[in-house]
């Protein structure tokens, strides 16, 4: 363990060292500035209680769309890996959402909705897809020799999917969360630049470059890349501790019938 | 009494089961024996409800069927005492503990194992007390086995196939294999495919 964190510690110094150097052949705090300036710029942030308001105000947002956007794909995913019409019917709808730069939903979005929402639906709609696709294809990869078991030995249907579905789509699951959250919260802060809401990452980013704060702009990313790695990781990290608790809970015997 | 009666399956031009009948009776077991791609497999499936004959049908006059399949098919996820329990109804975890160590394995340290910790020989066995623990929670009267020995040394079958002889005293017993001495075993009568 002390090991790991050394060897985590050295590179993480090493880069520093790469930055700091680079800020130093550059030679301006205007276009790049030291770690040093980062760090003390963004420590003078979190000393202000608006950082905490703005900070939470675009991870409440963007939280709800991730949170949204992966019932919603799971859900889809359980519907088409079902339903052979339905698989043909979304299937052109999930490869435009695919496909689609988030630039064109960005803009689409601020036509029919408002600023503060956008963000909330752009996160949505980048996690959305991938979750659904990744349920879909854990379902239909689904052991069937273990449905068959499960067919003759009775088996009820709620034991099948506890028993059977579950444990066999949750690789799928937490591998679309690992892909998709840190893309979904860059792309909603990437809304927030673009349209500005009162309270948000975004426009504090946007309003650095307008006014040339390139320290601030730096800081801010700083956080948007803490928060992304911070997310993906307690959200992982929840829904497996979820599903082994499911796991755990089912022991004893089922319902046959 | 349960009867094949006049099975024919075909896959595409290949005529796997061409008008077999069979009638097996309580306390008289069975060994259909064949070599590989026979249509052995195919006809427990069939009597399983796994799959359709393309005509003739399979009468078991309502009596409850257990299968074990030639390949264990545990959950991978669950060690092997749960696996057990995972087809019985609640509460049977005495009929789960008797038939893991009637089949050999040692509940302490072989239950709380995962499937993948297990040599291939013990995934059979756990796959046939699950099977032994179903039939008997169930009462079932129809066992169906497919090659239930095959992966388990010469000594191994033997006792198994004396624990199978004695469970299925008062049930019909149906085994396909292609090895001789499972039929001898189970003082089987032989049918050849």
């Amino acid at each position: 363990m002390i090991k790991k964190i050394l060897k985590y510690t050295v590179i993480a110094l090493v880069w520093l060292g790469i930055w700091q150097l680079a800020a130093m052949i550059i030679g301006s705090e205007l276009l790049f500035p030291t770690p040093l300036a980062v760090a003390k710029r963004l420590f003078e942030l979190m000393l202000t209680a608006d950082f905490y308001k703005t900070v939470g105000t675009s991870l409440l947002r963007i939280l709800i769309g991730m949170i949204i956007g992966t019932a919603i794909g799971a859900m889809g995913g359980i519907l088409t890996a079902f339903s052979r019409t339905a698989r043909d019917f979304f299937a052109p709808l999930l490869a435009v959402v695919k496909s689609t730069p988030v630039a064109s939903f960005i803009i689409l979005m601020v036509l029919w909705i408002s600023r503060g929402t956008t963000p909330l639906i752009i996160s949505l709609m980048m996690v959305t897809p991938i979750v659904w696709t990744n349920v879909e294809t854990g379902i239909l990869n689904t052991d069937r020799a273990l449905l068959e078991m499960a067919k003759c030995y009775k088996m009820s249907r709620s034991a099948r999917i506890k028993q059977i579905y579950l444990p066999g789509i949750s690789p799928y699951f937490l591998a679309a969360l690992k892909s998709s959250l840190g893309m979904a919260w860059k792309a909603g802060i990437a809304a927030e630049v673009l349209l500005q809401p009162m309270i948000s990452i975004g426009k504090m980013i946007s309003d650095s470059k307008i006014l040339l704060e390139t320290t601030d702009l730096f800081a801010w990313t700083v956080v948007v890349v803490i928060l992304s790695v911070v997310i993906e990781k307690i959200m992982v990290l929840v829904l497996k501790k979820a599903l082994k608790n499911r796991a755990a809970s089912d022991k004893g015997g089922v319902t046959v019938g | 009494m349960a009867e094949f009666k006049s099975i024919t399956k075909k896959y595409g031009d290949k005529t796997v089961l061409d008008n077999f009948s069979l009638k097996a009776e309580k306390g008289s077991p069975t060994v259909i024996m064949g070599e590989s791609g026979c249509g052995k497999t195919t006809l427990l499936r069939i009597a399983a409800g796994l799959e359709k004959a393309d005509s003739g049908e399979f009468i078991k006059d309502g009596e409850e069927i257990a299968i074990m399949f030639q390949e264990p098919r545990l959950l991978p996820w669950k060690n092997a005492l749960d696996n057990i329990l995972s087809v019985l109804p609640k509460d049977s975890l005495p009929i789960a503990e008797k038939y893991f160590s009637a089949t050999g394995l040692n509940l302490e340290s072989d239950g709380k194992k995962l499937p993948h910790e297990l040599s291939g020989g013990m995934m059979q066995r756990v796959a046939f007390a699950r099977f032994l623990a179903y039939a008997e929670a169930t009462n079932a009267s129809i066992l169906l086995l497919d090659e239930p020995f095959s992966a388990l040394d010469e000594t191994t079958a033997e006792k198994m196939a004396l624990l199978l002889r004695s469970f299925a005293e008062n049930r019909i017993l149906i085994v396909v294999s292609h090895d001789d001495s499972d039929a001898k075993n189970l003082e089987a009568n032989v049918i050849n495919l």
